[in-house]
């Protein structure tokens, strides 16, 4: 059959090759130009695409609309904060230790959330979401970290702390390649049909034998992770947090409108996202200022709606079928199987 | 314990209520190795309810159930699952965004099989149920028919499957299929010495593969026996067959 041919041998959905050259052109992009505020555009598009790809593995991959990740985020930011600023601990260790944290915050929300279905589940993981972002807003822990924290700038490798952009540049697409990787990983692996499967229909998986709680806290656990390390990097990079940013929804929303709009449950969609999105929010935001803000973001608005209307499937669905119009041109008469 | 040495399903006076309808109520049953039984009864007389109970979507409130010697209600279905107990829907429940392949691929990874093992037993299985030449299709391409039976192929490829339920496995399928069902059954029963529970309206076809036929009405078992047996008693006659 012509149309199953040139999705196996033309899919931008699942081939290697157009991922591998995507982050090789990522990878080089720092190099195009030194000035500071083109790379610090690039860390911005390396970590919402590093995020966006970590929210995906739940919500992409796994059918599970997750709105607890600024929480994660948050708690990631806070822990790699704490260990730094009040105990000396490098954020090198303090990354993982935010992201185990991350793990320990899902595990308790997935427990609490993951028996409801649908709505039901993404207002109850808003829910446990701002729940967290109030506790952190009333934090009286005995440690100097806690509502604002500026933290230090003591420059150095030990302390995730750079005079320029270009390191912070290939730490946040060092974090986005390895989430990467993992998302490969897990697209491949027996876990991959097991999250396909529970995302088509939970209870079928079930009675087939897939352990569904066990799937399902393992990948929110994974994304929490990730998410969780993104939190850590981006405090370290900004050198000041607060609850209500770190905690934001509204920070969290744009990852998640990155990966919706470059394509869920796809590896390259919220790299392509973001890429496309990050450059553009911030044009928005900053080139259309003073009296006319808010006209930036009504035509950011049209933007979007302009780009869903046009790939409903997200970019990558919309690369896919160019991609098939384009080999059935050069392919007149594909083999009858 | 009840159980004959060769039971390998034993049901024994389960009660499920929701809310204040009492949708079983003291169901014993009790099924030996590779007997294909057939369950019976008019609409919302709990069959269906009853397959949900075996295989652990819905826990009972009074009673025991056991497979093979073993306690299994208050089990979830995915361990259930991994004992060898597979079921169907009523309506099929397949993995519409997987491939035809794929689906059949799931339960046999779940249980542990690798990968080449789980896509070999996948491919004889579809080439068995001639489901082969849409293995690389998507299962949301597939008619109803086609469905249904990929529902079923699916879990026959669970290695150690002892005990199948189905519900209503023939219900709006094409005769064709149907008899591709049919022979499948029939084959994995004499094969592998597989049991079958197979809830049905269509009483040629129940009579044609089933052993033993059950009848419920309003949750409880009203009959027991061949399906000639069955057929000719009063209870049956008054409350389903319609005399």
């Amino acid at each position: 059959m012509p149309e199953r041919y040139l999705t196996r041998h033309f899919s931008w959905k699942d081939t290697a090759t157009p991922l591998v050259l995507l982050l090789i052109f990522m990878g080089l992009l720092p190099l195009v130009s030194s000035h500071a505020f083109y790379r610090h555009v690039l860390t911005l598009i390396f970590l919402f695409a590093f995020l966006a790809e970590a929210w995906n593995l739940i919500s992409g991959y796994g059918g599970l609309f997750s709105l607890a990740h600024a929480a994660f985020f948050g708690v990631g930011a806070y822990t790699t904060a704490i260990l730094y600023v009040d105990f000396k601990i490098s954020p090198w260790v303090g990354l993982p230790l935010g992201g185990i944290f991350g793990v320990v915050v899902a595990s308790i929300i997935g427990f609490a959330t993951f028996r409801l279905r649908q709505f039901f589940f993404v207002l109850s993981t808003l829910a446990c979401s701002e729940a967290i972002r109030a506790l952190f807003g009333y934090w009286r822990l005995g440690v100097k970290t806690g509502l604002g924290t500026t933290i230090p700038r003591d420059i150095g490798f030990v302390n995730l702390t750079f005079n320029e952009e270009l390191p912070y540049n290939y730490i946040a697409f060092a974090l986005l390649v390895i989430v990467v990787l993992v998302a490969r990983w897990v697209t491949a692996s027996k876990f991959g049909y097991y999250l396909r499967a529970i995302k088509d229909d939970e209870d079928a998986a079930l009675s087939m034998g897939v352990r569904v709680p066990r799937v399902k806290l393992m990948i929110f656990g994974t994304s929490a992770f990730f998410t969780a390390v993104g939190g850590g990097f981006y405090a370290m990079y900004i050198g000041y947090i607060e609850p209500n940013t770190v905690f934001s929804v509204d920070f969290m929303l744009q990852y998640i409108l990155y990966a919706i709009v470059g394509g869920m449950a796809t590896i390259g969609g919220p790299i392509v996202g973001s890429l496309i999105l990050v450059p553009l929010t911030i044009s928005f935001q900053g080139f259309v200022g003073g009296k006319l803000a808010s006209l930036g973001f009504f035509i950011y608005g049209i933007v979007l709606v302009i780009m869903i209307i046009t790939a409903p499937g997200g970019m990558m669905e919309g690369l896919r079928s160019l991609s098939r119009r384009f080999a059935k041109r050069i392919l007149p008469t594909p083999p009858v199987p | 314990m009840n159980n004959q040495p060769n039971t390998i399903l034993d049901v024994q006076e389960i009660l499920k209520d929701f809310g204040g309808l009492r949708a079983i109520n003291r169901v014993s049953l009790q099924i030996r190795e590779g007997e294909v039984r057939g369950l019976i009864g008019p609409n919302a007389s709990g069959k269906t309810t009853l397959i949900n109970l075996i295989s652990g979507m819905y826990k009972i409130d009074d009673g025991h159930i056991s497979f093979a010697e073993r306690r299994i209600d208050g089990l979830e279905p995915d361990q259930i699952a991994s004992l060898g107990i597979m079921r169907t829907f009523q309506i099929s429940r397949i993995f519409r965004n997987m491939t035809t392949l794929e689906n059949v691929m799931v339960p046999a990874l779940a249980e542990g099989q690798s990968f080449p093992e789980a896509k070999r037993r996948a491919e004889e299985l579809l080439d068995f149920a001639l489901l082969s030449r849409l293995k690389d299709e998507p299962a949301r391409a597939l008619s109803g028919g086609q469905a249904m039976l990929l529902q079923i192929v699916r879990g026959f490829v669970h290695r150690h499957l002892r005990l199948y339920l189905m519900d209503e496995p023939f219900a709006g399928v094409h005769d064709v299929i149907k008899g591709v069902i049919l022979k499948t059954i029939k084959t994995m029963n004499e094969e592998r010495k597989i049991s079958f529970l197979i809830v049905s309206h269509e009483m040629t076809t129940i009579s044609s593969v089933c052993h033993q036929v059950t009848v419920l009405d309003k949750g409880e078992v009203i009959a027991q026996g061949t399906m000639q047996e069955v057929a000719n008693d009063p209870a049956v006659i008054d409350s389903y067959l319609g005399g």
